[in-house]
């Protein structure tokens, strides 16, 4: 969020920013959170940041409502504000905040711990960094039991295996003695909801609840949550996936810019949303339209690997079998993606290809020269036929470095004289959709779309053949992940590129591949043509990875991806 | 009011470093000639700091001793700072018997007092300023050296490393262009700091008599002279005490904001 912008607009306070007015009155009895023009604003001046704008917001008992925005809209400010963590320096102020009854905005501290955790429950993003590393989960699940005194100490541990098993943690008793990275990323998840859970809070609010995690993973933990709301907790989900959204949410509000744009039943928004901004975020969503299957390349093989192994040691003495016995051909043109949940062996996988790791058995060749296993001193003049594009721009990039210095030590590499740079890198910045306008600017100013779009002109600009992407638009909210997707596959079929698209998120997979390669375990569990491994997959596992999808029910009541007869319909491309 | 701190430091590193260059801005009186008409004179309008068994002024002395202390400090830290940056990416890049040889040595010297191994250099090349300068430097080196490797490894691994290794650019290249400048730009800071130690290392060792000798008018060699006049003439030996004292704290605080600067930075 730019502060400058945000500084001189006035702020919709009066009637709040909720364009459908909210369906039960606020005097309602069931009315469990009641929240009107809620306003949150960071630092003054030049520099104040108008965070949330006069939201306003109800939420009944057993209900859950999701508030779906991109990053900057307010949407996790908004969350933190109603458990009293706006942070410091937040100025908060609101014409209505209560909790059933009980009147929220002028609490002091004390009186806040004891809302906090026992009344509402809050479950963050990233679990490993919301447990402490030093205690164990048991002592974690406890600690709002044994704070807010709700039983005699002795039944804690008791009651905390109870928590533990409800949410579905295999094993309590033991579970419970162990520390947060000895869990899976799955079972610190769910620990730390049942730590959010464990005062049994009317309202628990969740904060994108899953999305630091496998596909099958958030699966299991949206069964968790939807049993919790039936139970009774009403949910306030924080969200930027609209088909998390359509799974649990009974309501949605839409946030853009700290205001609240559309509001409503969650099935109308997302069957007939009327406002714009609404509208693009639900195009965004990838995989709704798959493109209709190219034909298959012929060309040569660029990159063929054979039978690659590799092993990293483990510190217990013992090894990892990161990657078993794969093999791939890539073809000039194609794009063939690897898909697989975190510790496939993706990246791994992507490594030994590009060349920075060596595999231990097996071979890689490029251009039918021998690849792997070639001192680098040979190989490094080679480099430039192979082109990366990482997960997170940002730290692909040297902090010291501007975009010019970036994008041109590229064309370093390949012996373009000093002199003709600057020109070959602002035409590479409009090859990607940039001007020269970024050019003195340090990569950290630049928006994520930016960044990445500087990360691919420079991948460009050595004029490589393959281009290998390792999750390149997962660090991206979902409509600028559209768009840059859309640059890469424009920028496939110009240059002919052929394209490793390693990446956990099927439904994107499904817009851009024409080739798939399912990874589990180190192991290629399944490998065909896009169509038909989302359509008729053969192995288990990959079934279980495409049921495991979220997905809503489009206007035309049909699933919203991966259907069968969606393939051969016209594409908006 | 911490801000007032840091202001307060800035300004007396300031002065300090004037003294240091141009002492003759603060006092004409001579910081070594003897004049035994005024021995042992407390401190008045006259003399400042009073006067030493000899007659000197020990507020020129202490002047005009700033430039030791903080050639020393400073000084050791850069030669420290520079041998540790060889060394350190030495061992992160030159292969693991390489990497094994450099952390040994380091813990070996790690294992003996700072102190110690700065009286071993002085045995081998003597006293005088440069070798209290040398030898503070090599008892600063360890610690240094484990830094810079620690941070070259970082670096090494870091994605930018792995986007230049692809890009086809050359060893050296990598090295001096990205993982230099990213190593060392936390190195200063932690050399800042640093300073404060070296200026309290170098002035132990002055007043052990291995630093310059008579007549140089160094603070560590001053406090030493002045120790046995404590019950007849305390403004000998407590001046340039205060002083160590007031440059090393200054020295820390500075580190210290320079610190908080660059985190905020980075974050």
């Amino acid at each position: 969020m730019n502060p400058g912008e945000n500084g001189s607009k006035p702020a919709g306070r009066a009637r709040g920013g909720t364009l459908a007015p909210a369906p039960a009155p606020a005097a309602e009895p069931t009315v469990l959170l009641d929240v009107a023009g809620l306003d949150v604003r960071f630092g003054r001046g030049r520099r104040l940041v108008h965070a949330v704008r006069g939201i306003s917001l109800q939420i009944r008992r057993g209900e859950c409502v999701a508030i779906v925005g991109e990053s900057g809209s307010g949407k996790s400010v908004t969350a933190r504000t109603l458990v009293g963590l706006a942070g410091a320096g937040a100025r908060v102020s609101a014409e209505r905040l209560a909790l059933a009854g009980t009147d929220l905005r002028s609490l002091s501290e004390r009186r806040w711990r004891r809302i906090r955790g026992r009344r509402i429950g809050f479950v963050f993003q990233d679990a490993l960094v919301s447990l402490d590393p030093l205690r164990t989960v048991g002592a974690e699940v406890a600690e709002p039991l044994r704070v807010h005194r709700l039983l005699p100490a002795r039944r804690v541990p008791e009651r905390v295996a109870e928590l533990l098993a409800e949410v579905g943690i295999p094993d309590p008793a033991r579970r419970a003695r162990q520390y947060p990275h000895q869990l899976s990323g799955g079972l610190r998840q769910r620990a730390l909801i049942a730590s959010a859970v464990a005062a049994d809070p009317e309202l628990l609010v969740a904060d994108e609840p899953t999305t630091a995690l496998d596909v099958t993973v958030q699966a299991q933990i949206l069964d968790l949550l939807q049993a919790m709301q039936r139970r009774g907790t009403a949910l306030l989900l924080i969200s930027h996936d609209l088909a998390v959204v359509a799974r649990l949410a009974d309501r949605v509000a839409v946030m853009k810019d700290g205001r609240i744009v559309e509001s409503g039943p969650t099935a109308d928004i997302l069957a007939a949303p009327r406002h714009p901004f609404t509208r693009e975020l639900i195009a965004a969503v990838p995989g709704r339209k798959p493109p209709p299957p190219r034909p298959a390349a012929v060309g040569p093989a660029i990159i063929e690997a054979r039978g690659l192994h590799k092993r990293y040691p483990t510190p217990g003495g013992g090894e990892i079998l990161a990657v078993r016995d794969v093999s791939l051909t890539l073809r000039a043109g194609e794009t063939l993606a690897v898909v697989g949940e975190s510790g496939s062996g993706k990246s791994t996988l992507g490594r030994l290809l590009l060349g920075l790791l060596t595999p231990d058995a097996g071979t890689v060749h490029l251009d039918g020269e021998a690849w792997s296993g070639v001192p680098e001193r040979l190989r490094r003049p080679r480099r430039r036929h192979i082109g990366v594009i990482q997960q997170d721009p940002l730290s692909s990039f040297d902090p010291r470095l501007t975009v010019e210095q970036v994008v041109g030590e590229a064309l370093r590499a390949i012996g373009v004289p000093a002199a003709r740079r600057r020109d070959r890198v602002v035409e590479l910045l409009e090859q990607v959709g940039l001007g020269a306008g970024v050019l003195r600017r340090s990569p950290a100013r630049l928006s994520g779309g930016q960044r990445q779009r500087v990360a691919i002109a420079r991948a460009l600009a050595t004029g490589p053949r393959v281009l290998v992407c390792d999750e390149p638009v997962s660090a991206l909210d979902v409509s600028v992940q559209a768009q840059v997707l859309e640059l890469l596959t424009r920028l496939r079929d110009e240059l002919g590129l052929a394209m490793l698209f390693i990446s956990h998120d099927l439904a994107v997979v499904r817009q851009i591949a024409d080739r798939v390669l399912v990874m589990k375990d180190g192991r290629v569990v399944e490998a065909g043509p896009a169509d038909e491994v989302f359509t008729q997959p053969s192995a288990a596992y990959t079934r279980e990875l495409l049921a495991a999808i979220p997905r809503w029910e489009t206007p035309d009541s049909r699933p919203v991806e991966l259907s069968a007869n969606e393939i051969g319909r016209s594409t908006s491309r | 009011m911490t801000w007032i701190g840091r202001l307060v430091a800035g300004v007396v590193l300031g002065v300090l470093g004037v003294a240091a260059v141009f002492p003759g801005l603060f006092t004409d009186l001579p910081a070594t000639e003897p004049d035994l008409g005024s021995a042992l004179l407390p401190p008045g309008s006259q003399h400042w700091f009073g006067t030493d068994e000899l007659g000197r002024d020990v507020f020129s002395r202490v002047v005009h001793g700033a430039r030791y202390s903080l050639l020393v400090g400073f000084g050791a830290v850069a030669l420290s700072v520079a041998g540790a940056t060889v060394v350190g990416l030495l061992a992160a890049f030159g292969g693991r018997p390489v990497d094994r040889a450099v952390v040994g040595t380091m813990d070996l010297l790690l294992a003996l007092p700072g102190l110690l191994l700065a009286l071993l250099v002085i045995t081998v090349t003597g006293t005088g300023t440069a070798s209290v300068l040398l030898a503070v430097a090599v008892s600063s080196l360890p610690g240094f050296v484990r830094l810079v490797r620690a941070q070259a490894m970082v670096v090494r691994r870091s994605e930018y490393v792995a986007a230049a290794r692809c890009l086809g650019l050359p060893r050296w290249w990598i090295i001096w262009r990205h993982v230099v400048p990213n190593t060392l730009a936390p190195l200063v800071v932690v050399g800042t700091t640093g300073v404060g130690s070296a200026v309290v290392t170098g002035a132990g060792l002055s007043f052990l008599g291995l630093g310059p000798q008579a007549p140089t008018p160094e603070w560590g060699a001053m406090v030493s002279d002045g120790r046995h006049l404590l019950d007849q003439a305390w403004w000998v030996a407590l001046f340039p005490g205060l002083a160590i004292s007031v440059t090393v704290i200054a020295v820390t605080v500075c580190g210290r904001a320079l610190e908080r600067l660059s985190a905020t930075r980075t974050s």
